[in-house]
């Protein structure tokens, strides 16, 4: 037993004891002559009593609550909108002063090369003779944008410090917001839409643009959003902390200023009055640990086996096993994060008896993976001063599986593998569609002679049929935590969308017989080799719920800069030289379409099929876009094929009008 | 969460097999429905608000007009200073939804309260309105403290009254307990008493702050 606790002892049974003595004194008066008080004695007790009750009140008033702060699991978490960084380089530069030169190059070297890049596309030349046309000015009729321009140009000569001394820096956001619209006009990028959308980000770019602030739908991440570190846990029940939440504090105050008061100036009611402040300081030391261990949980699912995107209801139903009631129960099932609620309320808050029980359902949008949540319990005793937080988890599982049903058809190059299967080749053989006639070889079979032109003329040839061939294609994901993002807050990011979609492509190739594989690059390597059957089929549904590379949550760590590996290298190590490539990616960053570059130089059919998950509300967005704009036409130019898709359209009617347009 | 096991563990749904007819009609239905759930990303969440528990919040306020009401016959200088705690506790709750207003604006109820007690409040008026001060402040913390912690679309009825109940009758038993040590003495005032009560209370604050 420590000091702390032996001194409260000390103290609770002395003031017990004066409580008793001042009874004794109350019930037979006689008892007070003997003591050596004088009524200047009580009136300094009265006078100290009001002190420390203001004492008291004050230090309620300067002191926190120890609460436990609940998450809102209800709402869907929060990705971050490609263009970010950017603004927030800018607001450092700008407000916060931070990092100015750093920023600044990185901006400038950043709009340079998307400059170049554009010029390059637009006039077909050397980087030599796009850097003249950029530094000459040629480009754009803009000042500020050129401007923008030269002034790298001269930074470099003059070097950081004295643009930071000569104040110059006031003048980069402006330049820098005239030369991205200059490179929009220049690229001839969706004008109306950004135009649109300009005035409008322009308003809120101040204060809002960089904080998020402004944005429609509110966020959740379990952790990050509350008091708990983490809710992960293998036990059925787990406590998490056991506090005083002080709530309490400062309820002295009314028993010490109306007993003071009443002894100052000999009045009985306020004294009497005093008692009830008193009372309250007791009910608040007098705790019971809740026996919140007693509980017995039970959490229903209407669907246990959910497709992604499906909603399903929850019913959580609570009973006091324990001897004892439960006064103050508040309970919050934490859902996953990639779930939304979209009815009801996963939170109830009430009292059990003993052996009483309480439910509460909500709805909810289930998304794919393999999961197990807690339900967060807060429980407090009568007075409220003790607060019990622990994690109950009920023995109740959630898979997730896409069913790779096949919605549609989906359009295959002309890379194949010798199994006979759906594609048509540029090679003759046997096969149904007519290709070429030409001469024949011994051991060419019988019924492939040309048996009319050998009536004719005497000649033997052999007619050859387009040959049909199954392809091997490798579904590519880019899982990387750069591919998390979304247009907006709220809206699904960029790899729920691809994995979404690529189940479905996965069952129309699976379907149309090829042998079809899974990869993502990522710190987590993810790979499952092309093959065929039902047993293949089975595997990769569970692989799409359930490998950490595909999660719909991003990967905690970030590409750690000193031992840097290239994520693809697992990938290329594996891929058989014969196999197409469908690569999901938001093309959010040049490593992306790097990737498909190298592989189709490589030898790889590459199509890429990226939604598109750029906004245009602030000016890093826009930057985004553009430069995202430009990848899909540097890759088009090398012959790879992209379905830049709108994710606000569906996807298998943007992939036939693709077909439509590649046939 | 997700857990990285891939157990193979096939699901009991049974489509496996579906695989050579899946191209037609039927499995295409199937699949033209998943895609529309794929597409309807919108995420129509429920919205998410903290406010403080309107029924506590409620009684709250219902406490501090009680206790300004029964400190106001003696004078009016405690119904003015009362007054303006109830509309800082009121505005605490509903307008600014700030504890530390609420917070204020109680404890200048009760500044109200011991004006009017000092001013010659009947007993039975004082007592009442303490509890009510203190019921009050009670209820008003409670109200931000379910609002934070839970959420304004939650049912938070049942809870809400029991706490009201339980620090109500804790108040009831003090003030019958101070009441009936009051009557036994029968007004023979006995300070030494009284100073040791005080003391008691002083000791006993001490005891529950360390």
């Amino acid at each position: 037993m420590d000091v702390d606790k032996l001194t409260t002892r000390v103290l609770f049974g002395a003031g017990g004891i004066f409580l008793l003595t001042s009874v004794a004194l109350a019930v037979s008066p006689g008892l007070g002559a003997g003591l050596p008080f004088g009524n200047g004695t009580i009136m300094g007790i009265g006078g100290l009593g009001i002190v420390l009750g203001l004492l008291s009140a004050r230090r309620r008033l300067r002191s926190d609550l120890t609460e436990t702060e609940t998450p809102n699991p209800e709402r869907p978490a929060r990705t971050p909108t490609p263009g970010e960084d950017v603004d927030r380089m800018l607001y450092e530069m700008t407000t916060l002063r931070q990092g100015v030169v750093e920023n600044r190059e990185q901006l400038e070297g950043r709009l340079e090369g998307l400059a170049i890049s554009i010029i390059r596309n637009r006039e077909d030349c050397t980087v030599k003779e796009a850097r003249e046309i950029l530094e000459s000015g040629r480009w754009t009729d803009d000042e500020d944008a050129i401007a923008f321009f030269e002034g790298d140009l001269s930074a470099a000569d003059q070097g950081g410090l004295s643009q930071m001394v000569s104040g110059k820096k006031e003048a980069f956001e402006p330049k820098f917001r005239a030369a991205v619209g200059a490179l929009t006009e220049y690229a001839d990028i969706d004008l109306d839409e950004l135009a649109a959308e300009d005035d409008e980000g322009e308003d809120e770019d101040g204060e809002g643009g960089l904080l998020g602030g402004g944005s429609p739908v509110e966020s959740n991440w379990n952790v990050e959003d509350s008091s708990i570190p983490s809710y992960e846990t293998d036990e059925a029940f787990e406590d998490v902390s056991l506090q005083h939440t002080n709530r309490w504090l400062g309820v002295t105050a009314f028993g010490l200023v109306a007993l003071g008061a009443g002894i100052l100036t000999f009045n009985p009611g306020l004294m009497l009055a005093g008692t009830i402040g008193v009372a309250y300081t007791v009910y608040a030391r007098i705790n019971a640990v809740p026996g919140v261990e007693h509980l017995h949980v039970e959490r229903e699912l209407s669907e246990t086996n959910p497709g992604p995107g499906e909603v399903i209801e929850v019913t959580v139903t609570v009973r006091n096993d324990g001897g004892s009631m439960l006064p103050d129960l508040r309970m919050i099932d934490v859902i996953p994060d990639a779930f939304v609620v979209t009815d009801g309320t996963p939170r109830l808050h009430t009292a059990l008896q003993s052996g009483a029980q309480a439910s509460f359902t909500y709805s909810v949008r289930v998304e794919r993976g393999q999961y197990q949540w807690p339900l967060l319990t807060v429980a407090r005793d009568f007075s409220g001063g003790l607060e019990r937080t622990s994690l109950l988890t009920p023995d109740v599982e959630l898979t997730c599986v896409p069913s790779l049903t096949v919605a549609h058809d989906v359009p295959v190059r002309s890379q194949t593998t010798q199994y006979a299967g759906d594609v048509s080749t540029e090679s003759g053989g046997s096969g149904l569609e007519f290709y070429s006639v030409r001469d024949y070889r011994p051991g060419d079979p019988m019924n492939r002679v040309n048996w009319k032109q050998l009536a004719r003329t005497g000649e033997l040839a052999t007619v050859d049929f387009r040959q049909e061939r199954a392809a091997t294609i490798t579904i590519l994901f880019d899982t990387r935590q750069s591919a998390y993002v979304s247009e907006s807050p709220g809206k699904l990011h960029a790899v729920d969308r691809s994995v979404h979609a690529a189940s479905d492509v996965f069952g129309a190739l699976y379907d149309a017989g090829h042998l079809v594989g899974l990869a993502a690059f990522d710190t987590v390597p993810c790979w499952f080799s092309p093959g065929a059957g039902s047993e293949h089929r089975e595997r990769a549904r569970l692989l799409f719920a359930q490998h950490p590379a595909l999660s719909p949550q991003p990967p905690e760590r970030d590409n750690i800069q000193g031992s840097y590996i290239d994520p693809m290298t697992h990938v290329r190590r594996r891929l058989s030289s014969n196999s197409q490539i469908f690569l999901f990616t938001p093309l959010v960053d040049d490593y992306a379409a790097e990737v498909a570059r190298r592989l189709d130089s490589g030898g790889h059919l590459v199509t890429v099929i990226s939604p598109d998950t750029t906004a245009s509300r602030t000016i890093g967005q826009q930057l985004t876009r553009i430069e995202r704009t430009v990848r899909v036409r540097y890759l088009r130019e090398r012959g790879i094929r992209v379905v830049d898709w709108d994710p606000d359209e569906r996807l298998d009617l943007q992939l036939d009008r693709a077909q439509a347009r590649w046939a | 969460m997700s857990t990285a096991n891939t157990k193979a563990n096939p699901s009991p749904d049974p489509e496996p097999n579906s695989n050579d007819d899946g191209a037609n009609g039927g499995g295409g239905g199937n699949g033209n429905s998943s895609t529309e759930t794929d597409i309807q990303d919108v995420l129509e969440a429920v919205t998410v608000t903290h406010e403080p528990a309107r029924l506590s919040s409620g009684l709250a306020v219902g406490c501090g007009l009680l206790a300004v009401l029964t400190s106001a016959p003696a004078t009016i200088l405690a119904l003015l200073i009362g007054v303006f705690g109830l509309a800082g506790l009121a505005a605490g709750q509903f307008v600014f939804q700030s504890r530390r207003a609420a917070g204020v604006g109680t404890a200048l109820i009760f500044v109200g309260v011991v004006v009017g007690g000092v001013l010659g409040n009947s007993e039975v008026l004082v007592t009442v309105s303490t509890l009510a001060t203190v019921l009050a402040f009670d209820l008003s913390q409670n109200a931000f403290s379910v609002g934070a912690q839970l959420s304004s679309a939650t049912d938070t009825t049942r809870g809400e009254i029991i706490h009201a109940a339980a620090s109500f009758f804790v108040g009831s038993v003090a003030i019958v307990v101070a009441f009936a040590i009051y009557f036994v003495v029968g007004g023979g005032q006995p300070i030494a008493a009284l100073a040791f009560v005080l003391l008691a209370a002083i000791i006993l604050s001490w005891s529950v702050r360390s």
